[in-house]
C-alpha cells in the first residue's frame, strides 16, 4: 500500500543522489580553493539557477539578481580554500548569497508594488497558465501575510529544500528559532489564508 | 511541566521537514503513524504540500548564466591582487608570473636606455652655454680665450664698486684674470650676444671712454673657434 508519504519526496529516497551531488561539489569546491576556474564554472553553473529564482522572489530587477549572485561567487572564489566541509557545499553557497542579498536589498529598497511573476515564465506544462497564475497569487497572498523573517525560513525549507539544521546555519540562528518561524508561519496561513480555489480554509483551531 | 509525549504536536512540528524531503526515515515513520488517524495533520500537511509546489513554479524563468560569468571572471582578473592573497604562494604563481616578467623585462630596458642616453649626451652643459663655459680661468691657461671676448686693465685707483657699475652697465663680466689680477677677460652676461663682434666693438669702444680704464680691447678669437 502506498504511503501517505510516498509523494512528498522524503530525503531518504534521494539521500544518495543527494550525497553524490554534494561529494561532486566538494571536488569542485576543493579545485576552486586552488584556483580552477574550470571548476568555478561548473561549481557556478550548478547553483545558478536556483539562486536566481530564489533571489528573484525577492526582486525583479534582474541585474541586482546578476549582482548578488556574482557577489556570492567572488566570496566562494576568494574563500573556497578556506572550506571545512561543515555543511554541504550548496548550503554554504546559499549563505553567502543569502547575506549577500540581504546587504543587497537594503541598499537597493525593491519597489513597493513588485509583480514577483514580471518576467518569468511560469513553471509545468500540465496545468494550464489559468492553474498555475492562480496558484502563484494563492501563493504570495501566503507570504505576504508573514514577517518577513518567517517569509524568508519558509523559501529556504520549501523554495531551497534546506533542512532545519541547514537553515539556522544559514539564517545564523537557533534550531529552535527556525522551527518557532515556521510554527508561526504555518498557524498564519492556515487561520488566515483561504484555501485554494476559493474555499473556506481550515480554520479549524490548531491544537498544539 | 507536562513531559508527555505529544504526537500531535510531533508531527506539526515535522510536517515542513516531511514537505521538503529532509526529514529522517524514522522521523517519516512517526509522522505516518500519526497521519493515518488525525485528519487535522493530514490537512496540514496538504496545504503545506500545495504551499510548497506553488512557490516552486511562482518563478522558474530562463536565466541565462554566461553574461553574468563572464562578467565575474573580468572582475575576477581585474583585482588579482586581492583575489591572490589569500591563496598559497604555490597555488597563485602560474597566471601572474608572465605579467611579472614582462614587467621586469619593460622596466630593465628602460633603465638601459636611460643610462645609454646619458652616457651618450655631451657631457658638459656648459659646453651649450657659453657663459658657464666661460668659467673663471686665469688668461695663461690653455683655454683661457675661448670664452672672453674683451680684455680690460683699470687704473689701480678704481675702487670694487665702480668696476662693478662698469661691467654692469656694459652687460658684461669678468670670467679671466691674470696670475696678478692686473687684467680682466670679459664676457657678455647676455649668451645670445656673445658671437657679435659689432656688439664687442662697441662695448670696447664705451669702455675705453670710462674714467679709470687703462686698456679695453677685443681679444682676437683663433679661427675656427666660431665666437
Amino acid at each position: 500500500m502506498k504511503s501517505i508519504t510516498d509523494d512528498r519526496n522524503p530525503r531518504n529516497a534521494d539521500t544518495a543522489s543527494d550525497a553524490d551531488g554534494d561529494a561532486v561539489e566538494q571536488l569542485l569546491l576543493a579545485a576552486v580553493g586552488r584556483g580552477d576556474r574550470i571548476a568555478f564554472e561548473r561549481l557556478y553553473l550548478r547553483q545558478h539557477g536556483l539562486l536566481a529564482r530564489f533571489i528573484a522572489r525577492h526582486t525583479a530587477r534582474r541585474d541586482l539578481i546578476d549582482e548578488i549572485i556574482n557577489d556570492a561567487f567572488w566570496v566562494v572564489w576568494r574563500k573556497a580554500a578556506e572550506f571545512r566541509g561543515e555543511s554541504k557545499v550548496a548550503t554554504w553557497i546559499i549563505g553567502i548569497a543569502y547575506r549577500c542579498m540581504l546587504k543587497a536589498l537594503r541598499q537597493n529598497v525593491p519597489s513597493a508594488e513588485q509583480d514577483l511573476d514580471e518576467g518569468f515564465e511560469l513553471a509545468g506544462t500540465e496545468s494550464s497558465e489559468a492553474e498555475q497564475r492562480e496558484l502563484s497569487d494563492w501563493v504570495r497572498r501566503g507570504l505576504d501575510l508573514l514577517s518577513p523573517e518567517q517569509r524568508m525560513t519558509l523559501e529556504l525549507a520549501y523554495y531551497l529544500g534546506q533542512s532545519c539544521d541547514e537553515i539556522a546555519s544559514i539564517m545564523n540562528c537557533a534550531n529552535g528559532t527556525v522551527k518557532a518561524r515556521l510554527f508561526h508561519a504555518r498557524l498564519r496561513l492556515r487561520n488566515s489564508l483561504p484555501a485554494l480555489g476559493g474555499d473556506v480554509a481550515a480554520n479549524a483551531p490548531v491544537r498544539k | 511541566m507536562n513531559h508527555e509525549p505529544n504526537p500531535h504536536r510531533e508531527t506539526w512540528d515535522l510536517i515542513p521537514w516531511i514537505v521538503n524531503g529532509t526529514a529522517t526515515a524514522a522521523q517519516c515513520d512517526s509522522v505516518e503513524q500519526h497521519l493515518s488517524e488525525c485528519a487535522d495533520c493530514r490537512d496540514e500537511l496538504a496545504q503545506q504540500q500545495q504551499f510548497k509546489n506553488g512557490m516552486q513554479a511562482a518563478a522558474t524563468g530562463a536565466f541565462d548564466p554566461q553574461p553574468g560569468l563572464q562578467r565575474l571572471f573580468a572582475r575576477i582578473d581585474a583585482e588579482p591582487s586581492v583575489l591572490d592573497s589569500g591563496r598559497p604562494a604555490s597555488m597563485r604563481g602560474g597566471r601572474w608570473t608572465p605579467w611579472l616578467a614582462a614587467a621586469v623585462i619593460v622596466q630593465a630596458i628602460g633603465l638601459a636606455l636611460l643610462v645609454g642616453m646619458m652616457w651618450g649626451r655631451p657631457a658638459p652643459e656648459v659646453a651649450a652655454q657659453p657663459v658657464a663655459d666661460a668659467g673663471y680661468r686665469t688668461l695663461s691657461s690653455a683655454t683661457a680665450q675661448r670664452g672672453a671676448t674683451i680684455r680690460l686693465v683699470v687704473g689701480p685707483d678704481t675702487s670694487l664698486a665702480a668696476l662693478r657699475r662698469l661691467l654692469g652697465e656694459a652687460r658684461l663680466q669678468i670670467v679671466e684674470s691674470t696670475a696678478d689680477n692686473a687684467a680682466f677677460g670679459l664676457a657678455p652676461t647676455d649668451v645670445s650676444l656673445s658671437t657679435s663682434e659689432d656688439r664687442t666693438a662697441h662695448a670696447v669702444a664705451w669702455l675705453r671712454e670710462q674714467p679709470g680704464v687703462l686698456l679695453a680691447e677685443p681679444i682676437a678669437r683663433p679661427p675656427g673657434t666660431g665666437r
